[in-house]
């Protein structure tokens, strides 16, 4: 009977298969690389993709240039930094040394840092990001001097500068440990130097030696501590220019001698090897993986979706793990949906996809679910339109945009006030105005447009239009303090609009007999003693 | 904000608005499963009015979205 049942699965399997299977996987593959290539064409991807679906490379491609010359086309070979995506190689470094007993996830970080004040933290809330320990970049921008390190020639930073920064310090954990998850750097830097003090080996040298080496992954390394990397097959970060006239390096930064958070340099073929072998035993046992692919329980037993490495993204077609990495000009992800057998695995050098918007797009391919094609950035468009042709035409095309039920662009506030912020910055100031009087008839309740039209208005020396915006800035948003400060800013007196006294009366037509009558509104002064909703 | 009862069954409370503000808002018991409705027990959108001048609004409550069954 059980045979039998299984022999009727196995036949219905290649039945679906040849029918349908085949058909329907090649329409998903065509749908991926329609996809893909819409981003390509809008100007947002230039890197690498990679699908591959029961332990086979469905679909391939590499887009693009190597740098901001654009002479060199990328190809599969091309090699990435990783940025974020590096952590679940550090997580893997301390799971597999947790399998050898060097460590435990349960060691407090004092046993490695006896120096530290972080009596609490544990090796799992290093892991989980819920160590509360703050993230190290504020730290080593206020106090890592670029400028003398360079006379120095050590203008990079290293892990052991951040551990020194640490040490010196001794900033102030933002919560108790296991208390919550927050993102932080601090907590994966600090893992690849215990890494190093259990071994004895630099984090460099045990990734290579533990992770790389085994699973042939020849085109990836940790970044050394100078950061330098002198590496021909690289594709190098580069971004557009402000004025939108052509591109520029977006590589190089003081902070590129790190890892353990970051630091990782690879390709795509590589991770689809990496991918390959977190479905088996080869590195750690299954086990083990499945810790890190799962949720955390925090100290109130809620979970945090944050594995050892991994973002565990509750899906209802089944479990998929994720992380991205974002740093200069590269954006990097990889996916992996369990349901599916797949794992996505996108690496850019120039900056256009927004987070994982690419790969959880594809992901939902594979799921048999309809995809929405990307659009464009219309701010982003209109600083093209403004640098080449004109603000003029930017108005046209906004109007075009703003007017039409569906089109391939999307208007959003944010992106346009950066749009304004980015003309003043290059003493364009009457596009700036031009662009924000826009933004006020598309937005007509959004009082930051107002104060940015406001601010403008000064600078070309257009006071009575300035007070004007401000006064509709207060009325639109009375508690906006900024409107005032301006005003200040330049010696101005200016008052709110005046108080009127407003009378409420409700008359029950039964009338009330126990309890008591509010009012709920919009306005602070309407707010003491309301009901929360 | 908490109305005070006046001796004709009525509620009132006198407050300070900007000129120009647009105030939304709603009327309860204390929570919105007590929530001022209209007569035929369907919600109401929310009242609104533009600031002026010193004003009073009366507002009738012809149910109560609690009460709707017992009325």
């Amino acid at each position: 009977m059980r045979l039998g049942r299984k022999k009727l699965f196995a036949i219905l399997s290649i039945l679906i298969f040849t029918t349908n299977g085949f058909v329907y996987s090649e329409s998903k593959i065509q749908s991926i690389d329609k996809l893909v290539n819409h981003y390509y064409e809008f100007g947002l991807l230039n890197g690498c993709v990679l699908v591959a679906q029961n332990n086979k490379i469905i679909y391939e491609n590499a887009f693009g240039f190597t740098d901001f010359k654009r002479h060199e086309k990328i190809t599969l070979d091309h090699k990435f930094r990783l940025a974020s995506v590096s952590k679940q190689f550090t997580a893997m470094a301390v799971m597999i040394l947790n399998e050898r007993d060097s460590l435990s996830y349960n060691d407090r970080i004092r046993t490695y840092f006896p120096e530290l004040p972080y009596r609490y933290i544990r090796i799992r809330h290093l892991l989980t990001h819920t160590s509360g320990l703050p993230d190290y970049g504020a730290l080593v921008d206020e106090y890592w001097d670029i400028e003398n390190k360079f006379k120095d020639k050590r203008k990079v930073i290293n892990n052991e500068d951040v551990y020194q920064l640490i040490l010196e310090h001794n900033p102030p954990t933002n919560f108790f440990p296991g208390q919550r998850y927050e993102y932080c750097n601090t907590g994966y830097l600090l893992l690849a130097l215990i890494v190093e003090k259990v071994t004895g080996q630099s984090f460099q040298e045990f990734v290579k030696t533990n992770i790389f080496d085994p699973l042939n992954m020849n085109d990836s390394y940790v970044n050394p501590d100078s950061g330098i990397l002198p590496d021909k097959k690289r594709a190098f970060g580069f971004r557009t220019n402000d004025q939108h006239t052509g591109y520029e390096p977006y590589d190089n930064h003081y902070q590129n001698g790190l890892c353990g958070d970051g630091g990782i340099i690879s390709t795509v073929h590589d991770l689809y090897k990496w991918s390959q072998a977190l479905d088996s035993d080869k590195l750690v046992s299954q086990e083990t993986l499945e810790r890190a692919f799962s949720a955390f329980m925090l100290n109130d037993s809620s979970f945090s979706n944050y594995g050892f490495g991994w973002s565990i993204i509750p899906d209802d077609s089944g479990k998929i793990v994720a992380h991205g990495g974002s740093w200069l000009g590269y954006h990097s992800f990889i996916l992996k949906n369990f349901r599916q057998n797949a794992t996505i695995i996108q690496l850019t050098n120039k900056p256009g996809i927004n987070r994982g918007e690419l790969v959880f797009r594809i992901s939902g391919i594979l799921n048999g679910e309809a995809i929405d094609m990307p659009t464009i950035s219309l701010a982003d468009e209109l600083m093209k339109i403004i640098n080449t042709v004109g603000v003029k035409h930017a108005r046209e095309k906004f109007f075009k945009v703003y007017g039409a039920e569906q089109s391939e662009y999307h208007i959003n506030e944010t992106e346009l006030m950066e749009l304004s912020e980015r003309l003043v910055a290059m003493e364009k100031i009457p596009e700036a105005i031009e662009i924000l009087k826009l933004c006020t008839l598309a937005y007509p309740n959004s009082f930051q447009f107002y104060n940015g039209l406001a601010e403008n208005y000064f600078l070309i020396d257009e006071g009575e239009l300035a007070i004007e915006c401000l006064q509709k800035s207060l009325i639109l948003n009375p508690e906006n303090n900024l409107a005032g400060e301006i005003l200040k800013d330049i010696g101005l007196e200016f008052d709110n609009p005046p108080f009127r006294t407003v009378t409420f009366r409700v008359i029950p037509e039964v009338p009330i007999k126990r309890g008591n009558l509010f009012i709920t509104g919009n306005h602070s002064n309407l707010e003491t003693g309301i009901p929360v909703q | 904000m908490k109305l005070f009862e006046e001796h004709d069954g009525s509620w009132t409370r006198r407050v300070r608005l900007n000129e120009g503000m647009v105030v939304e808002y709603k009327i309860t018991r204390g929570d919105w499963s007590k929530e001022a409705v209209n007569e035929d027990g369907s919600i109401p959108p929310n009242y609104i009015f533009k600031v002026k001048n010193d004003t009073t609004i009366e507002i009738n409550v012809s149910n109560w979205k609690d009460l709707i069954d017992t009325k």
